[in-house]
């Protein structure tokens, strides 16, 4: 307890060495089977996934199209779902919705565990630059996410590229300290100390040894992330600083249908539901990783 | 202990400067000029020179940052442009709410998070385990605000038993006070008591696996007496930890859940602020929010050697 | 910043961005949720507020909060009534002399601003340069002063260059800003610097250290206001305090207001979404009625300095395009009869109103449009369409964005909040370096009633009103107009109006009427051009 590592991050610590990759294999798939979480959660995913890649095949109406004799209808054959405010068809918004919030948050996801990484093992290479990418990492991690990504949003405007910008740099921190973590524990490994005692290269070091053991805890983090993001871009679009409203994203849907709560539940059920679905097959997945890799994550 | 106490203390310090830096650099890239917003459609050119003279918004930036942050430092967080009133009078006006409802919040998640963590920890896999499994999976899976519209309709709109709005302070006596801020503290809440119940879980069956709990198991002592003097007392410091994360969760939840209840709290004179540009209002609550988080991980982190006596530094 | 506009008065706004939240009742101490129940001259009032009051300066801003602020704390030397003529308020009247070039304005006796200090001339003149120098009518009558004189305390005279007949329509214009009195230490603050403190003359007295921005104000009857002996009407004649005090709230979210006001926990909502209104039609406690004596206009600005929409043919294609009922009636919700056409740059209130000209406002259909504008000679250009982020211009926004898309056209819509847009729209620059397109606005009837408090039938390119339409004979009518004896003003404006459709400074969209709901324990709600809230008693 020397600095401030208190977040709401997975503290995540490895319990084994890397498996050889025989046994790697066996393990995952043996993991694959048995693990309810990890199945239930690919299988959301997965399900969500198709309906996003096939949504033009599927919908049958255009996201985007406005017909104001049509608004509020209640569900039909037409309009499987119904339509809203403007007359655009619910089920067409909400599968091309999937695609927008997938999109977010696998990108924020990604790009957060890639500069996560970078920076963790930047801080962890020596002791000075340890002391000033924590200091930055503390103070970043310090404004709450929320706020931080509302004050982003406010200075670049609203797209879903920068939306990724800003939840990205909210979220690449938890990243980095993960990882640096991992590496000044791993540094202490027997089997790294011999590896580095047998001269081991530093590129050779990093990809054969140190990379694999980080894919695992990196993996579980990604999920996390993935399913954070996905609710701070939700809760950005409801408050009105997310993507444009005519995109078709749930958190749009949400807060459009803010004022008709009373008389129409379910035009901010429907959003809420796949967004709060799409999350649970994201921690699902996380929860499923993190057993199947056995990463003790204390979240 | 007063060495270690002293240097975790001077740690905080580059923190909030770089937090300092990270709030002033923020709004100096913003787009937006207050100048033009406060001169209106009408203005002429030498006015909004005026304007932007008088907010010293001509000036050098680094200028500008220094004498920002000299301000602050004798406790001056300017005057809101949009208002003319001092910040910290428009702050004060509304911390009461956003404590308050922040503190009822903890209470809940407290409660209901170390319960649920030690139930569960009582036997891995059992009734309790799975419930939690299931009540943490679907707390991280609501956002708040669907979480609150839940509570509302429920409680306020299909019930009739909660109002929907009209918060009390606690000042206004804890009836009402809890009448009116339960909804709110719920929803902003279930999030962090699931997050709390995970923890308390995961540190119960570490400490349960200990040697010296074994042995008072096998000394026959009861249940309860190992749970609560034993186990609990050394699963405190994560618990602790995570309480103290949970800070800038809750702060950042009541933007969204102040406005649905209609609190008059912080998070709706930030989502104000931007909406007017009103540069001292947001960088006055990013940095006090800021603030309260390094202090109240200071104040955990100090209460380590309390809470575990081992702990020397 | 013209905040009046869009987050104005219509009765759906759902301002998505401004989540403020909002006190009730009392603030601290126990006045726990009973306060303010019951009715008679000790009454609260309390007032759902749609728009924040975070700005106590209704000269400096024109935000909707702080403009009905302004007409509950501050009073006017003259008002326009329920039909927009202007009459005496504060003044008991006035006397025009030297050939229309000089007015000598007489106040009424027992005026007093709220601390207790009277009403002098010497507070009128600074409040009136004050404001002039922040009003667009302002300035057309600065122009045209020649000196301000105190004769006493109760009387003093504007000198003019020329006759200037519309001397009291600008010191009663109703849109925002009005000329207010303050009193002269105010007054005499810098007009680019809000004033911070509230002491009017009108019938309520703010209550300041009660106020919390963006979610509370508080005001109570000042006792030393003396009304006038006429009925009120719009915002002139007699204004009474029927209540103790009033209590606006901000409550932003429109099912939380939904429930405050049916639970009883409020009397009044000044914008309930259309879409809400049914919900409390079959309520038999509340009332659902008119609260504004004017629709609310909403307009679609083109930037007429860079492509595509610098090419007059390609407005006119535009406006073949849009159909006005139909975004009309998706404001209007499931309230159809209050969604209007609108086929004139004046207000249907307006003495001006005509539909000369307007041809093509009729066509509403895109098809035509696609081919007018192919045939226009469009290349392509990428149109960058800017919304508010509440409904609702969002709405219409994307709305828009929708017709522009089926024309053909390379559109991308942003949706900023209302500060945010009105700093975009002042760069006019091409859409590559921050510059727009189009944006979606809207003004109340009071604003857009004749050729020159109409802040956007301009034609005076950069100088003139964001989008910067160049139509010489457009300016040249408007002052002509200003000028001419009262029987010429008809025919000019009509004139002004066919120019005006030749060239479209800006494309009228339509037109929907606002409603306020009320407790039935609420009486004497009083249309006028803006939410007023004297005259207005509570029973038991």
């Amino acid at each position: 307890m020397n600095d401030m590592s208190t977040t709401l991050e997975p503290m995540v610590v490895i319990a084994a060495p890397p498996p050889q990759r025989a046994m790697r294999i066996r393990f995952a798939f043996r993991g694959l089977l048995r693990n309810r979480p990890l199945a239930a959660g690919a299988a959301i995913l997965t399900a969500i996934l198709l309906l996003a890649i096939f949504a033009p095949l599927i919908a049958g109406h255009d996201p985007r199209a406005v017909s104001v004799g049509d608004r509020l209808l209640p569900w039909g054959a037409d309009h499987l779902l119904g339509t809203d405010m403007l007359g655009r068809d619910i089920f067409a918004r909400i599968l091309y919705g999937a695609r927008v919030s997938l999109l977010i948050g696998g990108c924020c996801a990604l790009l957060s565990c890639l500069f996560g990484t970078v920076i963790g093992m930047i801080s962890a290479s020596s002791r000075l630059s340890d002391a000033i990418v924590m200091r930055v990492l503390d103070g970043v991690m310090s404004m709450p996410a929320v706020l931080l990504a509302i004050a982003l949003m406010a200075i670049a405007g609203g797209s879903a590229t920068n939306v990724i910008v800003a939840v990205t740099i909210v979220e690449t921190p938890r990243c980095a300290r993960l990882i640096r973590g991992l590496m000044l524990s791993l540094r202490e490994r027997p089997y790294v100390e011999a590896a580095i005692a047998a001269g081991s290269g530093q590129i050779r070091l990093l990809t054969r040894h140190l990379l694999p053991s980080l894919m695992a805890p990196l993996a579980v983090q990604a999920t996390f992330i993935w399913a954070a993001s996905m609710l701070i871009e939700a809760a950005l679009s409801f408050i009105g600083a997310g993507v444009p409203p005519s995109t078709p994203t749930w958190g749009n849907m949400i807060a459009e249908a803010r004022s008709l709560w009373q008389v129409k539940p379910a035009l901010i059920f429907v959003p809420a539901a796949a967004l709060s679905l799409t999350i649970l097959g994201v921690n699902l997945l996380g929860e499923g990783l993190r057993q199947a890799f056995d990463v003790k994550a204390g979240r | 202990m007063i060495g270690y106490a002293l240097r975790r203390t001077l740690l905080a310090i580059p923190v909030m400067g770089v937090v300092a830096v990270i709030v002033f650099s923020l709004l100096y890239f913003a787009p937006g000029d207050p100048a033009l917003v406060i001169a209106g459609d009408t203005a002429s050119a030498e006015d909004i020179a005026r304007i932007r003279h008088s907010l010293h918004l001509d000036q050098d930036p680094a200028v500008r940052f220094a004498s920002w942050v000299w301000q602050l430092l004798h406790g001056d967080f300017g005057t809101s442009i949009y208002s003319g009133e001092p910040v910290l009078h428009l702050i004060g006006q509304r911390a009461g709410a956003t404590v308050g409802l922040m503190l009822l919040a903890t209470l809940f998640a407290v409660t209901i998070g170390i319960t649920l963590g030690i139930l569960a920890a009582r036997r891995k896999g059992g009734a309790w385990d799975r419930l939690l499994a299931g009540y943490g999976t679907l707390g991280f899976s609501l956002p708040p605000f669907v979480m609150a519209y839940i509570l509302a309709f429920v409680f306020a709109s299909t019930l009739h038993w909660l109002p929907v709005q009209g918060f009390q302070p606690i000042s206004a006596g804890p009836g009402p006070f809890l009448r009116t801020a339960i909804l709110p503290a719920l929803s902003l809440g279930i999030v962090f008591s699931a997050l709390i119940a995970n923890v308390t879980r995961a540190a119960m069956i570490e400490a349960m696996g200990q040697d010296y709990v074994r042995t008072a198991i096998a000394k026959g002592v009861g249940e309860r007496t190992i749970l609560f003097r034993h186990a609990l007392k050394n699963a405190a410091i994560p618990i602790v930890t995570v309480i103290g994360s949970g800070v800038p969760v809750l702060i950042g939840g009541t933007v969204v859940v102040e406005g649905i209840f209609v609190v008059p709290g912080i998070g709706g004179l930030m989502v104000d602020a931007i909406l007017h540009r009103d540069y001292p209002v947001i960088q006055a609550v990013v940095l006090l929010s800021s603030l309260v988080y390094v202090l109240t991980n200071l104040i955990i982190d100090l209460s380590y050697t309390l809470l575990d006596p081992r702990i020397r530094y | 910043m013209k905040r009046r506009e869009f987050l104005s008065s219509f009765a759906i706004g759902v301002p998505a961005l401004a989540l403020a939240p909002t006190v009730l009742l009392s603030a601290c101490g126990s006045g726990s949720d009973m306060a303010g129940e019951g009715g008679g001259k000790d009454a609260t009032l309390r007032v759902i507020h749609t728009q924040s009051l975070s700005s106590l300066d209704p000269i400096w801003t024109t935000a909707p909060g702080a403009r009905e602020f302004g007409f509950l704390t501050y009073d006017q030397l003259i008002a326009v009534d329920d039909h927009f003529v202007p009459k005496p308020q504060m003044a008991e009247g006035w006397t025009i002399g030297d050939n229309g070039r000089s007015y000598v304005i007489a106040l009424r006796e027992g005026l007093k601003f709220h601390d207790n200090e009277p009403v002098r001339s010497q507070d009128c003149i600074p409040s009136i340069q004050r404001w002039a120098a922040r009003d667009g009518f302002g300035q057309i009558l600065l122009e045209q002063v020649d000196g301000f004189d105190v004769i006493d305390d109760r009387h003093f005279r504007i000198r003019l260059k020329a006759p200037f007949p519309l001397l009291p329509a600008a010191l009663g214009k109703s849109s925002a800003p009005a000329c207010l009195i303050m009193p002269e230490r105010l007054a005499k603050t810098d007009p680019t610097t809000a004033v911070t403190e509230a002491i009017g003359s009108g019938p309520f007295r703010f209550l300041k250290d009660q106020w919390v921005t963006g979610s509370k104000a508080v005001w109570e009857r000042f006792d030393g206001y003396v009304p006038r002996k006429e009925p009120a009407s719009g915002l002139a004649g007699g204004k009474i305090a029927r209540v103790k005090s009033i209590v606006w709230s901000q409550i932003t979210d429109a099912s939380t207001a939904l429930s405050a006001i049916q639970a009883g926990e409020q009397d009044y909502w000044d914008l309930p979404p259309a879409d809400l209104q049914p919900a409390m039609a079959g309520n038999p406690d509340i009332v659902l009625g008119r609260r504004l004596n004017a629709d609310t206009y909403f307009m679609l600005q083109p930037n007429h300095q860079q492509p595509p929409f610098d090419n007059p043919a390609i407005r006119q294609a535009l406006a073949m395009a849009l159909d006005q009922m139909a975004m009309m009636k998706s404001i209007a919700g499931n309230r159809p009869g209050d969604a209007h056409p609108s086929r004139s740059f004046y207000a249907s209130e307006s003495p001006y109103f005509t539909e000369a000209g307007s041809d093509v406002l009729k066509v509403a259909d895109i098809g035509k449009a696609r081919q007018a504008l192919a045939s226009a000679g469009y290349k392509g250009e990428k149109v960058v369409l800017l919304s508010g982020a509440e409904n609702p211009a969002a709405a219409l926004g994307q709305i828009i964005e929708d017709v522009l898309r089926r024309m053909g056209m390379t559109v991308e819509l942003v949706t900023l909040d209302f500060s945010s847009l009105t700093q975009r729209r002042t760069n006019h620059g091409p859409v590559s370096a921050g510059g727009w397109s189009l944006f979606v606005t809207g003004w109340t009837g009071g604003d857009i009633l004749d050729p020159v408090v109409h802040p956007m039938l301009r034609g005076a390119g950069l100088k003139g009103y964001a989008g910067w339409a160049e139509d010489p004979k457009i300016e040249a009518l408007r002052r002509q107009w200003a000028l001419a004896p009262e029987a010429q003003q008809k025919p000019l404006a009509e004139q002004l109006q066919i120019e005006a459709f030749k060239t479209l400074p800006y494309i009228p969209l339509g037109a929907v009427t606002a409603n306020a709901a009320w407790r039935k324990t609420v009486t004497g709600v009083l249309p006028a051009p803006y939410g007023v809230y004297w005259n207005i008693g509570k029973t038991a």
